[in-house]
């Protein structure tokens, strides 16, 4: 799975992902989130580019939004897709993250 | 006609496994909406039995079937007896306090996959899981 990082201004970071949130994408990502829980305090996460999300996939989001929650930090998640959307919210993690359809919406949410 | 993939029992083979059945459903012009829900349950199937069925020898096999209305998925694995019928589920988060790094793959696939059926055959497990 491939990422792209951007500061969007106001202490916001933006992570963009593409392809598949399996075991071989999760692996790929591992690390620079890991990264991001522990230096960034409001981070939108772009899943329109994410085709697959497995269970996996939601550690490594749990994993940095607990870590970046004990901080204060808040993460949101924008644009994913329906199949992703269902795994987000029956595991919970849109209790934990922002899950929304827009950017505009995400940064509201940070804000 | 059903077209089979045999997998060590390593988390690596999950990406092989994942181009063999999205080259499958791509085949069978499978619609992409039952496509995403049967690799959901196939990821987090074989990830549990490579993870936590303590296979000392032997492969895991998946057997898959395709026609236009449904698709079925055959796993047979030499690990451990494990029904995921009858195992204990995890409960969704509910905030930051309560939130768990995993264990979410037998919730996720008791609800997306149609139909759940396990039985211990020769020493294997075989889960058919059917998404329609």
């Amino acid at each position: 799975m491939d990422i792209a990082q951007e500061d969007l201004g106001a202490g916001v970071h933006k992570v963009t992902l593409n392809g598949s949130f399996d075991i071989a994408g999760a692996s790929d990502v591992d690390a620079p989130f890991s990264d991001i829980s522990g230096s960034k305090d409001k981070v939108i996460v772009d899943f329109s580019g994410v085709d697959f999300l497995a269970s996996i996939g939601v550690r490594t989001i749990v994993k940095t939004a607990k870590a970046m929650g004990a901080r204060g930090g808040k993460m949101a998640i924008v644009k994913p897709n329906d199949a992703a959307k269902r795994v987000l919210s029956s595991t919970g993690v849109d209790t934990i993250v922002h899950v929304v359809d827009d950017e505009a919406a995400a940064l509201a949410a940070l804000s | 006609m059903a077209d089979t993939l045999d997998l060590t029992p390593e988390l690596a083979e999950i990406e092989r496994l994942n181009v063999w059945y999205d080259e499958l459903c791509t085949q069978a012009a499978l619609d992409a909406a039952l496509a995403a829900d049967m690799k959901l349950c196939l990821n987090e199937a074989v990830a549990n039995v490579i993870s936590y069925g303590k296979i000392s020898s032997g492969k895991i096999t998946c057997t898959i079937s395709i026609d236009p209305q449904n698709i079925e998925v055959v796993l047979s694995d030499p690990g451990i007896p494990f029904d995921p019928t009858e195992a204990p589920v995890a409960t969704a988060m509910d905030g930051l306090e309560t939130a768990q790094i995993g264990g979410f793959g037998i919730k996720l696939i008791r609800e997306t996959a149609r139909e759940i059926n396990y039985r211990r055959e020769d020493g294997r497990n075989i889960l058919t899981l059917v998404c329609a």
